[in-house]
């Protein structure tokens, strides 16, 4: 889903893709932008710190939608035994697998 | 509508676990009473289009289930169309149906839903259709729904218990429902002291798994003889049908599209929220009636999850149980929501205007498309 920088591994940005035309940003790769149409669409980076959107918790993990910088929402893993609430800040980082994960 | 269109009659099968058969024999098993008991229209027949999800998985047979389900119904050479749309397979298939009537090119249509869950071994919940690394790692439709409710208590400051009360509701409704899966009462303390799935939601909040059918015969009303006209029928007003969007910025306390369906069908019938007396909608997870119950416009935002709490509450939402008490055995859901309320704007003088919603597939944040009906007594 996400290619992988040196950044990343130390945590501190995510890839997004960042149309070129009118700059929407977006976790999702695409080939033309949905706001203004453009066919150009660029890598870049978002810090990789957000705020807990939403939480949930199954048996054997935790999952959250964390809200980045530029409304960006994304679906991050966390243990099972993480302690979230809604409004936490959580910092965010990419395996190579293509999922986040929020870090303890 | 061009044409003055008719779900004109319905069948569904008592949805289960059915060991002694297969999909395309539990749809013959539903059709063949409908051909039975009208048989003028029966040779009339022009399409037979069948909403499937899973047959693929279930049977091997990712193509053709229209043409099988014809064939051993006796329906040689009439037009056949499979459609696939996640959950609202069945609901695309009866729009399938109507566009065919509406457009002249059919008089006579057959919509057919089946699936054979309990053949592609998911008895338990369901499993997405693993496009992304998210599903590697456990992502499923009851975490999305599970991230949902989490969100949207927190925002309408409603408790556990709001969303349990849907559970318990729908399957007091389904009571009277023979062809419903569960029917035996619940209480709220029964719906929360149940295995937690993904907080909030436990394992009474979601709908279970199923093997079932159900079917539709479809007119345009002005093919029908004098001896045809049938009290059983109820009317076609709208329809509307919307997709997804803008999954990285979804706001998980409602579903846009589900309103944009809505709105489409509610204009093409010239009615809106507070004329619908009875609605089937989709409650997979109690979470999501109680945002549909938003979407749909009969409550306003943040307070949804008190329609449910309201024995008195109009519209009537998911009479037949929902697929919360029938299950759900995805193409046939949108069958028996037709089903359901065809019965009751046919039988009850209270109901003269009915509303089917529902949504299928997951894009990691949001659900892929949505399908909507308005359904009038003649």
């Amino acid at each position: 889903m996400m290619s992988v920088t040196v950044d990343e591994i130390a945590g501190t940005v995510l890839s997004i893709w960042r149309c070129s035309a009118c700059g929407t940003a977006s976790s999702r790769k695409r080939r033309r932008c949905p706001s203004c149409g453009a066919d150009s669409i660029a890598a870049d980076t978002i810090p990789a710190v957000g705020t807990v959107y939403a939480f949930t918790r199954t048996a054997e993990a935790a999952f959250l939608v964390a809200e980045l910088a530029e409304g960006l929402r994304v679906l991050a893993l966390a243990p099972s035994t993480a302690v979230l609430a809604i409004g936490d800040e959580v910092s965010l980082a990419a395996g190579d697998d293509g999922v986040i994960r929020a870090m303890p | 509508m061009n044409r003055e269109i008719l779900i004109y009659d319905s069948e569904v099968c008592a949805f289960g676990i059915h060991t002694d058969h297969g999909g395309i024999e539990c749809a013959v098993q539903t059709l063949l009473p409908l051909l039975r008991r009208n048989p003028t229209l029966a040779g009339r027949v022009d399409l037979v289009a069948a909403g499937t999800a899973r047959m693929g998985r279930a049977e091997g047979r990712e193509n053709g289930v229209a043409q099988s389900i014809s064939e051993q119904a006796g329906l040689d050479g009439v037009a056949g169309l499979d459609v696939r749309a996640y959950c609202a397979s069945g609901n695309m298939a009866v729009n399938e149906a109507i566009a065919a009537l509406d457009a002249g090119r059919a008089d006579v249509a057959i919509a057919v839903g089946v699936e054979h869950l309990s053949t592609t071994g998911e008895k338990g919940p369901l499993q997405p259709e693993a496009v992304g690394p998210e599903n590697a790692v456990g992502f499923s439709p009851p975490v999305f729904y599970g991230l949902c409710a989490s969100r949207y208590l927190y925002e309408a400051g409603a408790p556990p218990e709001a969303l349990a009360e849907v559970a318990v509701k729908n399957r007091r409704q389904a009571r009277t429902n023979p062809h419903a899966r569960f029917r035996e009462a619940l209480t709220v303390d029964d719906v929360l002291a149940s295995k937690t799935i993904a907080t909030p939601l436990t394992l009474l909040q979601c709908c279970p798994p199923a093997d079932g059918a159900g079917a539709a015969i479809l007119v345009a009303a002005d093919a029908l003889t004098r001896e045809e006209r049938s009290d059983a029928s109820v009317r076609v007003l709208g329809l509307g049908t919307a997709s997804g969007s803008r999954f990285d910025r979804a706001p998980l306390t409602t579903f846009p599209e589900d309103t944009a369906s809505a709105t489409q069908a509610f204009e093409e019938a010239g009615v809106g929220p507070s004329d619908i007396d009875v609605a089937e909608v989709h409650d997979a997870f109690t979470i999501n009636e109680v945002i549909a119950v938003e979407d749909l416009g009969f409550r306003p935002r943040g307070e949804g999850w008190r329609h449910a709490l309201d024995p008195r509450a109009r519209p009537v939402v998911n009479p037949s149980g929902g697929l919360l008490s029938r299950g759900h055995p995805l193409g046939a859901t949108g069958l028996a929501q037709f089903d359901s309320v065809r019965r009751r704007l046919t039988e009850s003088r209270d109901a003269r205007l009915g509303l089917i919603s529902e949504a299928g597939g997951l894009q990691v944040l949001g659900q892929v498309l949505s399908t909507c009906a308005v359904l009038a007594a003649r």
